[in-house]
């Protein structure tokens, strides 16, 4: 019994991991797309007629921002299914698509500061987009510290979930506050009729969408792996404790 | 700053915080699995050798 315990466990590490064949396929689209994002952000695409070179932030600040906001539906999505079922793997699910929604949303903020020193002169300006994105950060930022202020699982997973529903309003104000108010920040060029972006740079920006997603499903999916040996190890460290109090 | 200065700051953000990140929890899952392993052995061990006995 203990040897097969011990065989599952064995740490298969980044080169024995890509011998499962869903890994290692999940792994080379990762690297295709990632490669051929890159190669289009830069050479395919064709340099803007007023940014010039610096325009190309585009192709990782737009798929950054997309990812964040498909990231909080997500754990939306996993809230919900955890209220209604009671199933920890949802709650796994939505907690590690919120710790990745922050990470996506922290790139955003980066490269639109970035970006937005290189047009606007300032790294950050207290434009209706830029305050209403650093909001949806900190909700976020507090769903995870809710997670680690709160001792009980029980607690711990119910209360997240709220907060995960809840939160996920933060994504259409940010989205229409380009419309509601006034704004330095560009409207969508891709959804807004007549957007006037030229095909390549549209195609370009398709790919690099595809690749960071292809990104996030290998981070979710590490993710709550993570999520998942941690709980084992929480439920097997008490079971030792207990034997422990029983011997003593 | 030029232009291309800026392109490069934006694009190594990206790329050190999405790869960072996944190093991060990569390591961390492997130190779980460690820590997993080293206590299931803990807690096999004296039931392994109570079944020894027994034979």
């Amino acid at each position: 019994m203990s040897q097969v315990r011990t065989s599952e466990l064995a740490r298969p590490g980044w080169l024995g991991a890509l011998r499962h064949p869903g890994t290692a396929a999940l792994y080379a689209l990762l690297l295709l797309s990632m490669g051929l994002a890159l190669f289009m952000a830069f050479i395919f695409a064709p340099a803007e007629r007023v940014q010039a070179e610096v325009y190309r932030l585009l192709f990782v600040h737009v798929p950054s921002a997309w990812l964040a906001f498909a990231a909080f539906g997500v754990v939306a999505v996993g809230s919900v299914m955890y209220l209604v079922r009671g199933k920890s793997r949802w709650d796994r699910l939505a907690l590690a698509s919120a710790e990745i929604g922050v990470l996506f949303t922290t790139l955003t903020l980066v490269t639109g500061s970035v970006w937005g020193r290189s047009v606007w002169g300032v790294w950050w300006q207290w434009d209706p987009r830029l305050t209403t994105t650093l909001i949806m950060w900190f909700i976020y930022v507090s769903y995870l510290a809710l997670r680690a202020y709160i001792d009980d699982p029980n607690a711990r997973q119910r209360m997240a979930s709220v907060l995960g529903i809840v939160g996920v309003v933060s994504v259409p104000i940010v989205w229409f506050s380009v419309e509601w108010w006034r704004s330095l920040h560009p409207t969508p060029s891709v959804t807004s009729p007549g957007g006037g972006m030229p095909r390549e740079m549209l195609t370009t920006l398709m790919v690099s969408v595809a690749a960071f997603t292809v990104f996030y499903v290998v981070l979710l999916r590490q993710r709550m792996q993570l999520e998942l040996a941690a709980t084992e190890l929480g439920s097997l460290r008490e079971r030792l404790h207990e034997r422990n109090e029983e011997s003593a | 700053m030029s232009d291309l200065l800026y392109l490069f700051i934006g694009f190594s953000a990206v790329w050190i915080g999405i790869f960072g990140y996944l190093v991060y929890v990569t390591g961390r899952v492997r130190n779980v699995r460690d820590e997993l392993h080293d206590l299931r052995g803990q807690l096999d061990a004296p039931q392994a050798g109570r079944e020894a006995s027994s034979h």
